[in-house]
């Protein structure tokens, strides 16, 4: 497929985020409760605009934390969809976005 | 910086720890009151009794009459959670223009954030509605997680974020309980003297 031009590419941000609780948190279940929680904040709709993604390889099992890429103009609503989150798993936990950054290599 | 969430009322190592994780003041450094009243003269005797002791004295509403009394009296600091228990908002506009002149702030209080979507819905429209006449009339502001366990605490920034996905000015809502305390300790300090 034909690449898009570079005054069409679209800017992101990367939100590095870590999760506070006791058990540790496998991805699978992050990022099922990440969608759940970003979907019924934003809606569908605004979330298909958004583009988020959770990076699969930039988890870190041990720290627990990890990426999520979303387009510029979302980053404050997909920081507002963490921070709604109470529990993944039955377990009680707290999310917080420790560094925002154009750049994947800034973080 | 420095990040102040007001309704840390005595708070457990835990939280403490917790909380200078995340970015806020050490909690310790300042003191805080939330007060509980039935009726008017209840909460009279209860402002005079701990305004000089405290940093912040905030109120927690609810009652329509007391709200009202609440932002009349310049006692108070913070006037939390209007809309607790009530199917309107709890604030009105007679109230934002009192609340403006008597430096009274409406305070958001994320730990009653339910886990129902459908009643988030309801408490986020209430608080849009609260945050509009807060706009019109310019009165001040802020979000605060009345933790009652560490897992209750939230970022500042991330609350500055969610604030600012609303359509409202994040960083004022922020900025306030700093400015309160300041201002506070001043007059406590002023008063010792």
């Amino acid at each position: 497929m034909k690449k898009l031009q570079p005054s069409m590419r679209e800017s992101t941000r990367y939100l590095k985020f870590k999760i506070h609780s006791e058990e540790k948190i496998e991805i699978s279940e992050i990022v099922e409760t990440f969608w759940e929680a970003s979907c019924s904040y934003m809606g569908v709709k605004e979330l298909s605009d958004a583009k988020p993604w959770l990076i699969g390889n930039k988890f870190d099992e041990e720290k627990q934390e990890g990426v999520i890429r979303v387009k510029r103009e979302y980053a404050d609503d997909i920081r507002a969809s963490l921070i709604l989150i109470n529990k993944i798993s039955d377990e009680k936990v707290m999310l917080s976005v420790d560094n925002v950054s154009g750049n994947l290599d800034n973080l | 910086m420095d990040y102040i969430d007001p309704c840390v009322e005595n708070p457990g190592n835990e939280i403490l720890e917790k909380a200078q994780e995340i970015g806020w003041k050490d909690p310790t450094t300042y003191n805080s009151k939330i007060l509980k009243a039935d009726d008017w003269g209840e909460l009279k005797r209860k402002i005079s009794k701990f305004r000089d002791n405290y940093t912040l004295l905030i109120f927690s509403g609810g009652n329509e009459k007391l709200n009202r009394k609440a932002v009349s009296d310049t006692r108070i600091d913070i006037l939390l959670h209007p809309e607790k228990g009530r199917k309107d908002s709890g604030f009105d506009e007679p109230m934002a223009k009192k609340a403006s002149k008597n430096n009274v702030a409406l305070g958001l209080d994320f730990s009653e954030m339910p886990e129902s979507q459908k009643k988030r819905v309801h408490l986020l429209s209430k608080w849009r509605k609260n945050l509009r006449l807060c706009e019109k009339h310019n009165t001040p502001f802020l979000i605060t997680t009345n933790p009652r366990e560490k897992y209750d605490l939230r970022a500042p920034r991330d609350l500055k974020a969610f604030i600012d996905s609303l359509d409202y000015n994040g960083a004022k809502a922020l900025k306030k309980s700093q400015e309160i305390v300041q201002k506070n300790e001043e007059k406590l300090n002023e008063g010792e003297e």
